[in-house]
């Protein structure tokens, strides 16, 4: 039970750090740290959350997860229920979360597909970017082996030249950097349970970490205002026409972004961020070592 | 392959072109300018029936290919996902910021909607 105690004390370290990190500051400041650090985090949680439910249920056997698992088919029958249902549960997870991932995997693959078919058809390349002739302002990166930047003609209008020059690059950095990558394994947990505002406030937290990143980077070669200003237009424009009531929204991800270009946040790293790194890698290396050990 | 892409795109041209379906020949024809031969024509269009953005139908001995939307519907299908309103397929696109009003995100849905209709 003490191989248990850990896998739950693992657990409990990684939610222990999420939190933190949801309610931290610094991670505009930092957000490549503060995306490692949320990547180690939720594998963590996953890891020890498996290994709690299997390590309670092989308990009797007094080894490592895997070898158990091994030698489990022979002797399964010396299992009573608590213990054959934990095993099962443990099982179950892991094989349904691998399984949502890969069905995430092949649905966004084919609205990508047919996405860049349909550009193929209608959208004309200019310098540096696909054009599409619609009046809304927009911009994105379709990912892939070869990534397409789209903008508007709504947004080419919408902008400045040293405006879209910037925004061009913050689609290049999120091509270059495959931070459609990052961003994937969460969303496909989300959508293992769309009801859960936790998830979804997670998911936001690590999309606007990724914007973050590829600003800087925009930011580093055409300068913080052209993109800033880009990003107030976009938002200008967008909420121009929504009913009052819906801008009560006190910070939007945007206005967050527009501000930390406007005024860099000067701080360096946190102290706590060396500890929860400590922390949240010894949970996850104790966790996955206790799959193989003892034997 | 940009090739390829860039033929799909120029018969899709040629059909979006008609107000009626055209047989095989009837592109080649439209063509005629590049010198292709009917064969690329044809598994040109082969391939587009198979990604169900070209409709064929048959007409005695041959068949004849017609766009299975407008070009405003399909712009219209590309905004909607580029928007994020599309119930949950927005994971496939990593965007910069958007800016659309509701008028306009039911006037996109609009054009879309009357496709699917006709």
């Amino acid at each position: 039970m003490i191989l248990v105690g850990h896998q739950l004390a693992a657990g409990a370290a990684a939610v222990a750090v999420a939190l933190w990190l949801l309610r931290s500051r610094w991670t505009h400041a930092h957000p490549r740290a503060a995306l490692i650090l949320w990547q180690i985090t939720v594998l963590t949680l996953v890891v020890s959350t498996i290994g709690a439910l299997l390590g309670f249920g092989l308990a009797p056997y007094q080894r490592g997860l895997v070898p158990a698992l091994f030698d489990l088919p022979p002797v399964i029958h010396e299992l009573d229920l608590w213990h054959s249902a934990a095993v099962v549960a443990g099982l179950a997870l892991a094989g349904w979360l691998v399984v949502n991932q890969l069905l995430c995997l092949r649905s966004t693959a084919r609205a990508r597909a047919r996405h860049r078919l349909l550009l193929q058809l209608v959208a004309r390349q200019d310098t540096g970017a696909l054009v599409v002739d619609h009046p809304i302002a927009v911009a994105y990166c379709l990912p892939g082996r070869n990534p397409r930047i789209v903008v508007s003609a709504g947004a080419r209008r919408l902008l400045t030249e040293a405006e879209l020059d910037a925004v061009l690059a913050h689609e290049r950095a999120h091509a270059r950097e495959r931070h459609h990558l990052v961003v994937a394994p969460f969303q496909a947990l989300r959508r293992l349970l769309p009801g859960s505002a936790l998830l979804t406030r997670v998911c936001a937290t690590i999309e606007l970490l990724v914007e973050m990143c590829a600003d800087d980077k925009a930011a580093r070669q055409h300068g913080r205002e052209p993109l800033a200003s880009a990003l107030e237009r976009f938002h200008a424009n967008g909420t121009a026409g929504t009913p009052a009531g819906a801008l009560a929204v006190a910070d939007t991800p945007v206005q967050a972004r527009i501000r930390r270009l406007r005024e860099p946040d000067r701080f360096g790293f946190p102290p706590a961020l060396p500890l929860a790194c400590l922390l949240v890698l010894t949970a996850l290396a104790t966790s996955s070592t206790l799959f193989a050990i003892p034997l | 392959m940009a090739r390829l892409g860039e033929l799909e795109r120029a018969v899709m041209d040629v059909l979006w072109a008609r107000p009626e379906p055209a047989s095989v020949r009837a592109v080649h024809a439209a063509l005629a300018d590049r010198g292709l031969a009917y064969t690329t024509v044809m598994t040109v269009l082969t391939r587009l029936a198979a990604k169900n953005v070209v409709r064929r139908e048959r007409a005695g001995r041959a068949w004849l290919y017609a766009p299975a939307a407008t070009r405003e519907e399909y712009v219209a299908e590309l905004m909607l996902e580029a928007l994020e309103l599309t119930g949950d397929r927005g994971s496939a696109l990593v965007r910069f910021a958007q800016s659309v009003t509701s008028d306009e995100a039911d006037a996109l849905r609009q054009a879309l909607e009357r496709g699917e209709k006709t």
